[in-house]
């Protein structure tokens, strides 16, 4: 009974010491891959939030852009610049306005202190666009031919730069900037 | 009794080996799971500008057609699209194209622009190809946007609806 008991009395100092070090050597590394898994999925998470919010704003402002029509009393861009289609006539603007299809005045533009892209349409109170997920760095419009006398089909160039909105630590954030480019569909003919 | 308990006391390293293999061969699965998701994810943001750049691609050629209308001059609607048979180049700043020679790569420019004319390179090439179709009053567009041995297209015909 007594060497039973000796035998069976459990494992030694070095046994100890050895399985834990192979545990926690393992366990480290496992928690570090672990760990930087769910780093890699927060970006891409971030990363879809991203080219999403850029898809669906510059399909949204395209399809309202693609509809301009020519402003011909000057109600929305004013009567120094009535009969022409955009506001800035040419050059890159952060906002852009205009007489939509539904004959509002609507205005896109960057509010750069908040890092969204916002609407407003007539007097309304300017709504935003984009989700909280992302900040947008930069937003800017290329008009070209905006104006009635100047013989062009307007062209309105959009590009929008964007980046992760979180304070964790994704080194580096997520960056999205994509640009693309529309004709108006009614044509500007001189009047 | 003694006998049974020694037997019983632990693990062999046999079957330790084989337990550590297992683990690893799991892990090493699941972390080339992950960087495979993130190859894939960076080509998805790739594609998706790049898609944006073949329709930007797309538009100007609208827009040349509609300036041959809006300009009044008697010009015939496809004026200046012709010759991209064979391929052609253009940016958002200009109303013209010019015939693809080798295939330059687009540029950003300070304020952000994609141009050919100045600020740093990035890979994208873009490729605009027009062909007249069998009826006279239809023009094939054809956009190829070439990057990182990658490849995306927009195909659009153009219609001489005006009169």
């Amino acid at each position: 009974m007594n060497s039973r008991l000796k035998k069976a009395k459990g494992f030694t100092l070095i046994e100890m010491l050895v399985s834990i070090g192979i545990f926690s050597v393992l366990m480290g590394v496992l928690s570090g891959i672990f760990l930087s898994s769910i780093k890699s999925q927060t970006h891409i998470v971030y990363t879809q939030y991203l080219v999403d919010n850029s898809n669906f704003i510059l399909d949204y402002m395209g399809r309202y852009i693609r509809m301009a029509q020519k402003d011909t009393t000057g109600i929305c861009l004013g009567a120094g610049n009535a009969k022409d289609n955009f506001l800035p006539t040419s050059g890159a603007s952060s906002s852009i306005t205009f007489l939509d299809y539904k004959n509002q005045c609507h205005r896109l533009f960057l509010d750069s202190g908040a890092g969204q892209i916002k609407e407003q349409i007539d007097s309304n109170p300017a709504q935003v666009l984009t989700s909280d997920k992302i900040k947008v760095l930069d937003l800017k419009f290329n008009v070209t031919g905006g104006a009635n006398s100047d013989n062009l089909q307007p062209k309105i160039t959009i590009m929008i730069k964007s980046q992760a909105n979180t304070t964790q630590d994704l080194n580096p954030l997520p960056q999205v900037t994509v640009q693309t480019s529309i004709s108006q569909r009614n044509l500007d003919k001189q009047i | 009794m003694a006998g049974t308990h020694r037997k019983n006391s632990g693990f062999t390293l046999l079957e330790m080996i084989l337990a550590i293999a297992i683990i690893s061969v799991g892990v090493l699965g699941v972390h080339n799971g992950m960087a495979f998701a993130i190859e894939n994810t960076k080509k998805a943001r790739e594609y998706f500008m790049g898609a944006y750049l073949a329709q930007e691609g797309v538009e100007i050629v609208k827009n040349i057609r509609d300036n041959n209308w809006v300009r009044d001059a008697g010009d015939p609607w496809n004026q200046g699209l012709t010759f991209c048979a064979s391929g052609c180049e253009g940016d958002y700043s200009t109303n013209t194209l010019t015939a693809w020679a080798s295939g330059r790569n687009l540029k950003i420019d300070s304020s952000g622009f994609y141009n050919y004319d100045n600020g740093t390179s990035t890979v994208y090439k873009r490729k605009i190809t027009v062909t007249q179709d069998a009826n006279p009053d239809i023009m094939d567009i054809t956009v190829d946007i070439y990057w990182s041995g990658l490849t995306t297209t927009v195909k659009e015909n153009i219609y001489n609806w005006y009169q």
